[in-house]
């Protein structure tokens, strides 16, 4: 991750950060740090979410959907050299789910810890993933984690001293179904990194990175499908449910084994729409890029 | 209900159409003034990918202003054919390297044209113009790798000379058919003169591009007798009676009500009922009718209006009905449920021990909150009269949205006609289309305290269902029919005895538990609209400043009606 980084533009300086950080902190645990299935693109915004962790910070990422909210997080947790949990926030959650709940077992009650409290115990990165989905009272409980005061209190369970390491990444899409306002007293806890919708060139260079066998009229020609529908989307016409980046690499995928253009397209993107009017004006939309009857010879070298 | 889902077909069509013409210029918010067709109606994805690259390559307005003078000819549609057989081969050839794709688009666009040619009948065949059809065939079977089979040495050479390069500028195109058009043709000039640019078509089934609609369409204002007979008998009468209307009897009025709006909602027995009950105090000397609204002379204007602003009243359907899922799907209620783990109940801490039953805890599922149904209550008053076919649009927009939710909607329009308050069905809560709202008129006056006090009778009387009842109104209630004050005087239903008056109306029907709000939208929209619907609605009275803040402004309303509970 160093090297990609380095090859990204990363400042020198921050990069000897990143070293120092695991050095201090070398994880031992048991649990893997995983390998990111994909790579973020884009200078900028690298470097502002790594300083933001370099300085013990808590970080909300907001973007719409496709913009690599997941994908930064977990580059970013490997990159630290340390473990992620990952906690999909959801409308019926509650402060026990985080944090832990009583079970019943052997005639007695016993706290099982939840993917909260086990990522700060060991200073790992949480990802909070979609964290507007749930309701402001679940997650009050969170304040004095995310704050300077960096404690949970579990009551009955005694107090629980958050791991140095410890970091917590936020996701969010404002405006998502199913999302709410997120509380003032939340926001607070975060310094904030809006993402942007990824770059055409930022889009040909993942593909490129993804699929090498993809020539580089096939990557532009899907790139600028991908900035059709985009345009489409932001113009209101359609909704995001077809302007999906994993939609369109799921697609490639099918393609490099075989399927055909439109019919892998039909699959990853335009099926994404269960609404058959929107259905036909993404159908058009492809149709006026890719020929119905594309082999994916004529994309791939 | 099949011609309304024909209408909701055509409108779905044109959104195609130029959502195909939007992708190719690049460019969105522009309406395009040609649209193509197929014979069966489906959007013709080549031609209109042409109409956007034009926008897209070319100088619209000189390009239209050109049209326009080729208007003037009597041989108008074979011209702009001409133009249009230009234009496709210079876009054609500018793209294509961009855009390989439409080499198979065009060539499936002239297979396509060469089957429709053949069997046409002899009609047919009359209709058509035969020098552009031999044309587009020429064309055409030259795409398909044939000799385009044009023997006529002057429909050669005109064929010849319509071959325009990619590298022509608009300047370039009009002058080269300008001088084609000299060269091959004669001008004769006639005085008709049409509005918008179309592509004129030589036939039915040798249709390129099809003239569906004009997007600047004429606007006929129909005359309607009733209305200016009705407003000039109100407002002349100083001394606040009813001429004329004592004289006839009551059951003449209402065979000419139901001639205007519409045939009864109720039997007559419910409707005097109904008025026995509610024309008292204030509106003693009112009446009451209720319509079924059907097609009139107002729906092709608000048609009109909706047509000229579809694209903004769907955007904002669409952001109502997310605004309101979202809504809906955010405000639950939690419901306690025994389980395995969550909050320890000590109450059941016996079943785990003596029972070996795991199931000691809380936890709480939530559950959604009961439904509701909303009513869309519109002023149809004189008032009204500019804003007709924009409130006629709004409420179209709401009531789909509610609709596309699955919230019942019903919509009903009230104004009062020499004395009698006039309450018009627009849609039903069963019916699933809202095309009857496009007869939306207006008309009269509107005695606002009457209308709401009826209006809660309308209401679905459901006891589990909650009930919302959403205004559109200029918060100016005014009726020429006076208010009794005793002793033979009488009050003008206006200014603050009207105000105070469906105030009363506004928090009798709240004492009832119905929810309430107005949407206050104002040909006089400034601090004293604001300030009067503060005073008749209290807070839950927005302003609806532009169509924009439509979507956030109702879905607002509804959010703070279902988290109030």
């Amino acid at each position: 991750m160093r090297e990609f980084w380095q090859e990204q533009g990363l400042r020198e300086s921050l990069l000897a950060e990143v070293d120092r950080y695991r050095q201090q902190y070398p994880w031992q645990g048991k649990r893997l740090v995983a390998k990111p299935r994909y790579r973020y693109y884009g200078r900028e915004v690298l470097e502002q979410a790594v300083t933001a962790i370099v300085a013990g910070e808590n970080l909300l990422l907001v973007g719409p959907k496709a913009t690599g909210k997941n994908v930064l997080a977990e580059n970013l947790a490997a990159a630290f050299g340390r473990p992620d949990w990952n906690i999909s926030f959801h409308i019926n959650m509650d402060s026990a789910y985080l944090l832990g709940t009583d079970t019943f077992r052997n005639g007695a009650v016993e706290f099982r810890p939840g993917p909260v409290y086990e990522c700060a115990e060991a200073g790992g990165f949480g990802v909070l993933d979609e964290i507007n989905m749930a309701r402001n009272e679940a997650l009050a409980v969170l304040h004095s984690l995310l704050d300077f005061r960096r404690i949970l209190d579990v009551p009955g369970y005694g107090r629980l001293q958050l791991h140095p390491a410890t970091r917590f990444i936020a996701t969010m899409n404002y405006g998502y179904a199913g999302t709410r306002e997120l509380n003032e007293a939340l926001t607070s806890r975060f310094v904030v990194l809006q993402l942007p919708p990824i770059g055409a060139d930022d889009l040909e260079r993942l593909m490129g990175a993804e699929f090498p066998r993809l020539t580089a009229k096939g990557r532009r020609l899907l790139v600028e499908l991908f900035a059709d529908l985009q345009q489409k989307c932001e113009n209101g016409e359609i909704s995001s449910k077809s302007v999906d980046i994993r939609g369109l690499l799921d697609a490639i995928r099918l393609m490099e084994f075989g399927l055909g253009v439109y019919p892998a397209l039909s699959m990853g993107i335009i099926h994404k729409c269960f609404d058959e009017s929107e259905r036909e004006l993404v159908r058009d939309t492809v149709a006026l890029r890719i020929p119905e009857k594309m082999e994916p010879a004529a994309l791939f070298a | 209900m099949k011609a309304s889902k024909r209408e909701g077909n055509r409108e779905f069509r044109q959104r195609r159409a130029m959502n195909i013409v939007w992708t190719a210029a690049g460019e969105y918010g522009f309406s395009p003034a040609f649209l193509a067709f197929q014979e069966d109606g489906t959007p013709d994805l080549y031609l209109n990918s042409i109409i956007g690259f034009a926008h897209r390559f070319y100088d619209a307005e000189k390009l239209a202003a050109y049209v326009c003078q080729l208007d003037q000819s009597i041989l108008s549609s074979v011209f702009e054919d001409i133009l249009w057989l230009g234009l496709e081969q210079a876009i054609y050839k500018r793209e294509l390297p961009n855009r390989p794709v439409l080499e198979e688009l065009r060539r499936e666009h002239a297979r396509r044209f060469l089957l429709d040619s053949v069997d046409v009948s002899m009609q047919q065949l009359m209709m058509r113009s035969e020098i552009i059809h031999t044309l587009k065939a020429g064309r055409c079977r030259e795409i398909l790798g044939e000799p385009p089979g044009i023997r006529n040495p002057w429909d050669r050479k005109l064929y010849e000379a319509l071959d325009y390069s990619a590298e022509l500028t608009t300047e370039e195109i009009i002058a080269r058919t300008d001088q084609i058009l000299r060269r091959f043709f004669i001008f004769r000039f006639t005085a008709g003169r049409r509005r918008s640019w179309h592509i004129i078509l030589s036939n039915r089934w040798q249709q390129w591009l099809r003239r569906l609609f004009s997007l600047e369409g004429q606007r006929e204002f129909s005359i309607r007798p009733w209305r200016q007979a009705d407003a000039a008998g109100g407002l002349g009468n100083d001394e606040g009676s009813i001429s004329g209307w004592s004289r006839d009897p009551l059951a003449a009025k209402l065979a000419e009500l139901t001639a205007i709006y519409g045939n009864p909602l109720f039997a007559e027995s419910v409707r005097l009922e109904l008025e026995v009950s509610l024309c008292r105090g204030n509106h003693q000397r009112a009446h009451l009718y209720f319509a079924i609204g059907s097609e009139n002379d107002a729906s092709r204007e608000n048609r009109a209006f909706w047509r000229g602003h579809q694209r903004q009243y769907e955007l904002c359907r669409r952001h109502l009905r997310a605004s309101l899922q979202n809504c809906l799907l955010v405000h639950h209620q939690p419901q306690q449920i025994s389980g395995r783990q969550g909050v320890f109940a000590p109450a059941r801490a016996w079943r785990g021990v003596f029972l070996h039953d795991p199931s000691v805890f809380w936890q709480y599922q939530e559950e959604p909150k009961g439904d509701f149904a909303v009513t869309l209550l519109l002023d149809a008053s004189e008032s009204r009269r500019e804003q007709q076919g924009m409130i006629a649009a709004q409420t179209y927009a709401i009531a789909g949205a509610l609709a596309d939710c699955r919230i019942p909607v019903q919509v009903y329009s009230f104004c009062s006609v020499k004395g009698v308050t006039v309450f018009c069905q627009l849609k039903s809560l069963a019916e699933r289309d809202g095309q009857r709202i496009f007869a939306y008129r207006t008309g009269g006056w509107n005695r606002d305290g009457l209308a709401l006090l009826a209006a809660e009778k309308l209401l679905p009387q459901e006891k589990k269902r909650r009930q919302l009842l959403m205004v559109l109104t200029d918060a100016h209630p005014s009726d020429a029919l006076d208010v009794p004050a005793g002793a033979g005087r009488s009050h003008r239903y206006m200014d603050k005895t009207a105000m105070e008056d469906t105030a009363a109306a506004v928090k009798s029907l709240r004492r009832h538990g119905v929810k309430l709000v107005a949407l206050v939208n104002s040909v006089l929209m400034g601090q004293g609209a604001e300030i009067a619907a503060r005073e008749i609605y209290g807070k839950q009275a927005v302003a609806i400043s532009s169509i924009e803040c439509l979507a956030e402004t109702v879905a607002g309303l509804v959010e703070q009606q279902i988290s109030m509970d």
